[in-house]
């Protein structure tokens, strides 16, 4: 089912996108050089060189190892889906989205870090002032560098590109603020709804504006580039409940990943979608996660563990995985009206599917 | 949109250990949910089943593999 019906075209090289965004990035930090000074490059090039990111891939060595990050590779492979199988092999062609994306994206996880007070190589160095700074200047230079692309080269294409990044924004910072309003709010009023409605507004719209913009830099038709961004959308309410199931996970469950270092959702009281399911349990004895939220003591004096053991006891774990199910289905119906109209498409987009578990005999 | 609240009352329901399946039909069939929504009830229905053959109780127990999902802060 994931094979193409005819390959037409090559699979994209990750060792050469990572490269060729690299050396787009470069290009535009370069030139920003007359009228910004070193210092502050220097803080722009440390946010795009975190772990994970383009500039800190390890060019070094055999190229077999280099892994593409996460959102370059959701905009090219969208590209190239998108994109007729003759063009296919055209990908160098969304670089500039590409890197306007990366920007974008490291400049929204500095900011988040300075929310969250998490800890973060760039704020350690430089400071909550310059790294705030530095943040909103990468979220102006993400989009001045799409609107550059779009006076140089190809127009229309790159201003929708621009269009669908200022939206993906805009919705993402609709959703930080929900974020930070529901940690204030009593521990039953957040439903299952709303937390979902604010998780969606922040990962579902990043990776679903990361496809739409790789789409429509590819020029795809309308129905074309809202297919992908459907698919964006689900596989980012996927990424996103992983990431949120593992912070509730007790450490007795949990193998094959360290536990965060970073002050988890539990304790930041943070309404991801486990916790707002826990804490909406309407047993008639308060779970632990009910009273340590209803409470006005310091969560750093509780026992995290006591509280993952809650989220366990009660289903927020099982739901979690439920409404994460239903994303991957979701997500692979979107898949497969998508192969209708552009055939190989599902192979292509297939690295950005996560591993489904196991489905039990019979359903 | 995903009917978060008929998800989360079927999965009530399940963990109290009901049998879902019938309400879960008459929600696809009423349009409540769709039919991707009832496979993951039926699914989950299936797991917590098992949960209380093997453990003798409905909440999951057992061990989870979580992938590496990145090192992008915002997804924290």
């Amino acid at each position: 089912m994931l094979e193409p019906k005819r390959n037409m075209y090559s699979p994209i090289d990750t060792f050469a996108l990572t490269k060729a965004v690299y050396e787009e990035l470069k290009s535009i930090l370069l030139s920003y050089s007359s009228v910004m000074p070193a210092s502050l490059i220097e803080i722009g090039k440390a946010a795009l060189s975190t772990s994970g990111k383009v500039m800190s891939t390890p060019f070094e060595g055999d190229p077999a190892h280099v892994r593409a990050p996460r959102w370059p590779l959701a905009v090219a492979l969208s590209y190239q889906a998108a994109s007729q199988p003759k063009d296919r092999d055209n990908w160098t062609s969304a670089v500039p989205a590409v890197a306007a994306v990366e920007i974008a994206m490291a400049a929204a996880d500095l900011l988040d870090e300075l929310t969250d007070h998490d800890p973060s190589p760039v704020i350690e160095r430089y400071g909550p002032g310059q790294a705030l700074n530095a943040g909103n200047l990468m979220l102006v230079m993400a989009q001045q560098s799409l609107l550059r692309d779009a006076l140089k080269n190809r127009g229309d294409q790159a201003l929708s590109a621009l269009d669908a990044l200022q939206n993906m924004l805009v919705e993402a910072a609709v959703g930080q603020h929900l974020d930070m309003l529901y940690e204030r709010m009593g521990s039953a009023e957040v439903t299952v709804e709303m937390s979902n409605a604010m998780t969606q507004m922040k990962a579902g719209a990043l990776i679903s504006g990361a496809c739409r913009i790789g789409a429509l830099t590819a020029g795809a038709p309308a129905q074309v580039v809202e297919l992908l961004a459907r698919f964006g959308r689900e596989i980012g309410g996927i990424a996103q409940l992983e990431n949120d199931l593992r912070d509730v996970l007790p450490l007795s469950a949990l193998v094959g990943a360290t536990p965060n270092q970073q002050k988890t959702d539990l304790l930041l009281r943070k309404r991801t979608l486990p916790i707002a399911f826990t804490l909406r349990d309407d047993s008639e004895e308060p779970n632990a996660l009910q009273q340590a939220y209803s409470s006005t003591e310091d969560m750093g004096d509780i026992d995290e563990e006591h509280l993952r053991e809650a989220v366990l006891a009660v289903g927020g774990i099982q739901f979690g995985e439920l409404v994460l199910s239903v994303h991957r289905e979701n997500a692979l119906e979107a898949l497969a009206e998508l192969e209708e109209l552009r055939p190989g498409a599902t192979a292509i987009l297939s690295p950005l599917l996560p591993k489904a578990p196991e489905a039990p005999p019979g359903v | 949109m995903m009917n978060l609240n008929a998800l989360e009352k079927l999965t009530r329901q399940a963990i109290k250990g009901s049998n879902t399946s019938m309400n879960s039909r008459m929600m696809l069939n009423n349009g409540f949910i769709t039919p991707a929504e009832h496979r993951s009830i039926s699914s989950l229905s299936w797991q917590i089943a098992a949960n209380v053959r093997a453990n003798g109780n409905g909440a999951a127990a057992g061990t989870w593999a979580t992938s590496d999902t990145g090192t992008d802060r915002f997804w924290g």
